[in-house]
């Protein structure tokens, strides 16, 4: 785990609140101190069905320090339960709870035993981000809701990707891979985003298989549904931004899933064709701008910093400067997540820095001769720095204060063209 | 003074009530009686800590850096004061805006059991290098608290080490306390104890301490400085966008006040009784009768009783054809108001000035400052609920549902879901105070008022997230 954060870019464990929110009619119930739920929510959209403040809180006090939260946590399911209209309920233990010892698990368990739709995750905020949160949510419903389902839906795939919330794009980069998906034939599962709630998460056992689109968050997930399901997976390091990975990605799906090549190809021709129709009318504009310098640096989840790094090299032309990975990528995950860096068209590689302490990436930007103004991709912190270098600056990343995103997307053929639209629509107002 | 040192936690003194449901009269009777019983809630939904509080009230100071004790969540809702450092210094004409220098130790498992003492020094020691900060506070979370992390002590030692900032423990573990506003005093407890350290100094003749929390715009700033300086004041504008100078020269204050009600009051007896600085403590200035109550309370202890009715008289006459022009939108309209403790009482104030019927107040805690206002609520009301609530949105659109107000003042998203409209007197980049604060507000109530069309959309195609039944039941069912 990362030493101490100067800018953080992520949340602790418990922020997987916002997972279980991206599940609809699904509700977290917090065993915590009384503000977690305020301090883990943000204005991104996160005022839906349920909303931070709408989440059953056991605010635990100096005596439940002392006692135990355990009888109040007790009181707090069984009256959520009554009150709240939601289909399935997860227990998120906090710091407390776990420094005291409260056997949250015992407690979840009668409920279980009872059949009512609830689960339990220890999220306790020292023992990791919310990217790790994300992946023990996703492991309590799969080792404590769903069992292992002997009939298999042909062409049937469960969809993971990176983490809600903590990525302002999720909501339609989900969309968008599951409208991919079907275009080539076939049965996308997602469990997040609109309508994908509890039957979409009954249905995950009957997957043909499992895609995992992330440099490496929800590897240890779709691992334990092979172990527990029998499901296989196919694991896409890179999110696929633009034309070239775009193509590349359907691909490789359609040769998992045993896609007939002529109809995969057939998708592949019509996206393209759109794609440098609208490139081909925009590419006066790609060709002269001056003003933007072509290096440029994204600071993000690795998510984010390896896709939008492989989209500006590969489909636009430009050229990475030092690229910044600040989701504290697990260690063992690291050596191949930079490898892919270095796997980029014409023999081009990008360094890349598993970095999450700002004061640090701040300074290497600035001390990097980018000939020009920066082209910088990041979280609201690096608006200051690129400022301060007269440099174009995007917010992409957490924490963001300069985008609305409702359900815009950078996935796909549509999210290149979309990201191309924001970045210059940044260079245009100082185009002069 | 000294045998009984205030904790910082709200809750320690006497007759301070969190959690209660009943109608104003009846509230107002028994706490009279002496018979309003500490409750808890045997459910409930996520508060507001008081470690939020503690980090909002110093975050936009000047060559500070801000270490929090604490696994990496608790400053989960950083960008939020990102943007009002950011906005605030927009506003005061900064050319290079600079984000907050915010540092979090991160505490991990091994501190959990070994402690998180070296973290801390580490932190520090990189608060210094990097950013070499005149003041360096340093914030106590639920973890360390519990870990047992002497901070006072780790402080003291890296003190030693690091003589150019000061280095300032707050002890706000959000465990310790409901009442949010707690991480206020916890914060000016220490400013006392690390900072003035009781150490008197010669008074600055009319200087006035202007004690305003995060939640006041700049355009509030120089309103409530305008009118401090009509009364021939000078002011001394903390902590919001101060500076360590400025909180240093607190004790040379001829008198102190707060825009506040929950901000700075304790700190303000602890000023009187350690640096003999008198203070007023009455209302937040929002609407007409809270200004002039505002206004009076600190021309009275400047003892400038006389020159201040004549301003006022002077501003009614200029104000009050203005308002009038809104009373005639807004009167007879009835409200439910839901607020923190300083604004949702002034708002309930405000209302009268347009003639508009409270039915509902939803505030966080009850006290001799509440039992004030009820009172005088009261004789305007006739009879209202009062719902005594950090948040709870279950209990409130329980209440919204019985009761069908035509408007709703504060957080507006739940109610919004009924189409009813919905507006709000916090605004921490617009004004809302003062004499020409209210008809801004008031006008943006007005509009907001006679166009629900988004409510009411957002009614038909939407649900509030309870059971039916839920409805059916007494809203402070759950309060035991």
């Amino acid at each position: 785990m990362a030493k101490l954060l100067d800018k953080q870019r992520y949340k602790c464990a418990l922020g997987a609140m916002q997972t279980v929110q991206a599940i609809d009619r699904a509700i977290p119930i917090l065993h915590s101190g009384p503000g977690c739920a305020q301090k883990l929510s943000d204005s991104i959209g996160s005022s839906g069905y349920f909303s931070p403040n709408i989440f059953p809180c056991t605010s635990i006090n100096e005596k439940d320090v002392v006692f135990g939260g355990v009888k109040k946590l007790d009181t707090t399911i069984e009256n959520a339960l009554k009150v709240i209209d939601a289909d399935f309920f997860v227990v998120l233990s906090g710091c407390i709870p776990e420094i005291v010892g409260d056997d949250t698990g015992d407690v979840v368990g009668r409920y279980q035993d009872e059949g009512k739709p609830i689960v339990y995750a220890s999220t306790a905020g020292f023992k990791g981000n919310n990217y790790k949160g994300h992946e023990q949510v996703i492991d309590a419903i799969v080792e404590q809701y769903l069992e292992k389902s002997d009939e298999k839906e042909e062409g049937l795939v469960n969809i993971w990707a990176d983490v809600p919330y903590q990525d302002l794009f999720w909501l339609g980069n989900i969309r968008e891979l599951e409208k991919l998906l079907r275009e080539i034939g076939l049965k996308p599962n997602a469990i997040f985003g609109y309508k994908n709630g509890i039957e979409n998460i009954k249905k995950i056992p009957k997957a043909q298989f499992n895609l995992l689109v992330s440099p490496w968050v929800s590897l240890t997930n779709v691992k334990k549904m092979e172990r527990k399901f029998g499901t296989p997976y196919l694991h896409y390091p890179t999110l696929p931004i633009g034309a070239y990975e775009t193509s590349k990605f359907l691909r490789t799906v359609g040769e998992f899933a045993g896609v007939d090549k002529e109809k995969v190809e057939a998708v592949i021709n019509e996206h393209e064709n759109y794609y440098y129709y609208l490139i081909e009318r925009y590419a006066d504009m790609f060709l002269e701008t001056r003003v933007m310098a072509k290096q440029f640096s994204v600071v993000a989840d690795a998510q984010y910093a390896l896709g939008i790094t492989k989209f500006l090299v590969n489909d636009l032309g430009l050229f990475p400067a030092k690229q910044f990975v600040s989701d504290d990528t697990p260690k063992q995950y690291r050596e191949k997540i930079a490898e892919e860096f270095k796997n980029l068209n014409y023999g081009i590689e990008a360094e890349v820095s598993f970095e999450n302490d700002g004061y640090k990436i701040h300074n290497e930007i600035r001390e990097h001769d980018y000939h020009g103004y920066p082209l910088i991709l990041g979280s609201y912190y690096e608006k200051e720095v690129t400022n301060e270098l007269s440099g174009h600056y995007l917010n992409i990343s957490w924490p963001v204060q300069d985008k609305v995103v409702l359900d815009d997307f950078y996935v796909g053929y549509t999210g290149g063209i979309r990201l191309i639209e924001d970045i210059y629509s940044v260079a245009v107002q100082r185009w002069n | 003074m000294a045998e009984k040192k205030y904790s910082g936690v709200r809750e320690s003194r006497p007759g301070r009530v969190n959690d209660l449901g009943d109608s104003s009269k009846k509230i107002e009777e028994d706490f009279k009686k002496g018979c309003l019983k500490r409750a808890d809630r045997s459910f409930s939904q996520g508060l507001q800590c008081q470690q939020i509080n503690s980090m909002a009230a110093l975050m936009s100071l000047e060559d500070a850096v801000f270490v929090s004790h604490s696994p990496q969540g608790c400053l989960g809702c950083t960008i939020m004061a990102v943007d009002m450092y950011r906005v605030g210094q927009i506003h005061r004409g900064i050319k290079n805006v600079k984000n907050p220098r915010i540092i979090v130790t991160n505490l991990d498992q091994k501190s959990v059991v070994f402690g998180g003492e070296n973290k801390l020094k580490e932190s520090v020691k990189k608060a210094v290098e990097r950013y070499n900060p005149k003041v360096i506070f340093v914030y106590a979370s639920c973890a360390s608290g519990i870990i047992g992390d002497d901070i006072d002590a780790i402080a003291a030692d890296l003190q030693k080490e690091y003589e150019s900032a000061i280095i300032v423990p707050i002890h706000c573990e959000g465990f310790k306390s409901k009442i949010c506003a707690s991480g206020f005093d916890a914060a000016f407890l220490s400013i006392n104890k690390y900072i003035l350290k009781g150490e008197k100094q010669p008074k600055q003749k009319g200087l006035v301490n202007l004690f305003a929390p995060t939640t006041v715009s700049y355009a509030d700033q120089l309103e409530m400085e305008r009118m401090l300086k009509l009364i021939g004041a000078k002011v001394n504008y903390i902590p919001f966008y101060s500076s360590l100078e400025k909180i240093k020269q607190i004790p040379a204050a001829e008198a102190s006040t707060s825009i506040c009600k929950v901000f700075a009051d304790e700190f303000m007896k602890t000023l009187w009784e350690d640096y003999e600085i008198p203070y007023s403590h009455t209302v937040m200035p929002i609407g007409i009768r809270n200004t002039d109550k505002w206004y009076r309370g600190i021309a009275k202890v400047l003892g400038k009783e006389k020159e201040v009715e004549e301003i006022i008289a002077k501003e009614h006459e200029r104000i009050e054809p203005l308002v009038k022009k809104i009373k005639d939108r807004l009167e007879g309209k009835r409200v439910f108001i839901c607020g923190g403790t300083g604004r949702s009482f002034a708002a309930a104030a405000l209302i009268d000035d347009f003639g508009m019927k409270l039915v509902g107040l939803e505030t966080p805690t009850y006290d001799d400052d509440a039992q004030v206002d009820i009172e005088y609520l009261n004789e305007i009301h006739k009879d209202f609920v009062v719902d005594i609530a950090n948040m709870q949105p279950f209990e409130q659109v329980n209440l919204i549902n019985k009761l069908k107000p035509d408007a709703f003042i504060g957080v507006p998203e739940w109610t919004a879901k009924f189409g009813i409209p919905t507006t709000h007197v916090l605004d921490g980049k617009r004004p809302t105070m003062g004499y020409d604060g209210l008809l801004y507000l008031g006008n943006k109530i007005a509009d907001q008022l006679e166009n629900p069309g988004f409510n009411k959309k957002l009614s038909k195609h939407v649900k509030l997230p309870y059971k039916d039944s839920w409805y059916e039941e007494d809203a402070f069912k759950y309060i035991v």
